[in-house]
């Protein structure tokens, strides 16, 4: 389902008049509410998409990282310290 | 309520209904391609954010970080490795499964494609979270039920 947001039901409102008005202008009007209604869904989900993908790619390296120099190297940097020092 | 109320109450109810079967209908005609397109992205995005509560939950949980519980509760550095494999194949596999829902757009076919990754994605990620110290997958199981973090 595409998220509901409130310019969304303002938008679907608007055509509900020209529904109501005869056959043509309701067919019409349905055709326009299912295209905002796909045009917000599919607008929704590629942002969400295209963020997943951002993520994914970063853990991946993170994870190829920690296999690549050593899990101790890259999950913790932080180096030893010395306790004969001070 | 006199004859009057009873008629504008009903016409009003009969307005509301009417609203209710056009935005149900609007929503039916939003189309099989449509409903894939967001099943697909509804997949893959979950797959994602259950993967990166597991990555962070095995990194904060190696022995000897100030995150980690004390031994058995944390993972040593080799149980953390024999976790990467699951992990790297389940986030290449999230790739993929992302890369074709943005090649393929809305399209009938969208979720047949992607459901084959994303059965395999869950077995790998169920892999990886089974590794994890009994705490820690309390921990991720408590975090993905709230949605994250």
């Amino acid at each position: 389902m595409p998220q509901i947001s409130l310019p969304l039901i303002i938008e679907w409102l608007g055509y509900l008049g020209p529904l109501s008005a005869g056959t043509t202008a309701g067919v019409a009007a349905l055709e326009q509410i299912r295209e905002v209604l796909k045009a917000h869904g599919i607008a929704a989900d590629t942002g969400a998409i295209d963020a997943a993908l951002v993520d994914a790619r970063r853990r991946l390296a993170r994870e190829e990282a920690l296999g690549a120099a050593g899990i101790a190297e890259t999950i913790n940097p932080d180096p030893v310290v010395d306790g004969s020092e001070g | 309520m006199d004859h009057r109320e009873r008629t504008i109450l009903g016409a009003l109810g009969f307005y509301l209904l009417g609203v209710v079967v056009v935005v149900a209908i609007a929503f039916a005609a939003a189309g099989c391609a449509a409903k894939q397109y967001h099943a697909a992205t509804v997949a893959i995005v979950s797959a994602d954010a259950f993967a990166g509560l597991v990555q962070d939950e095995a990194d904060a949980s190696i022995c000897g970080k100030p995150t980690a519980l004390p031994a058995p509760a944390c993972l040593t550095q080799a149980q953390r490795g024999a976790l990467s494999p699951y992990l790297k194949e389940a986030l290449t596999l999230i790739i993929q499964g992302g890369e074709t829902i943005k090649t393929m757009g809305p399209n009938a076919t969208l979720w047949t494609v992607v459901a084959a990754n994303a059965d395999r994605i869950k077995t790998l990620l169920q892999q990886a979270f089974n590794l994890l110290p009994k705490a820690a997958q309390a921990h991720v199981t408590a975090l993905a039920a709230a949605g994250g973090k």
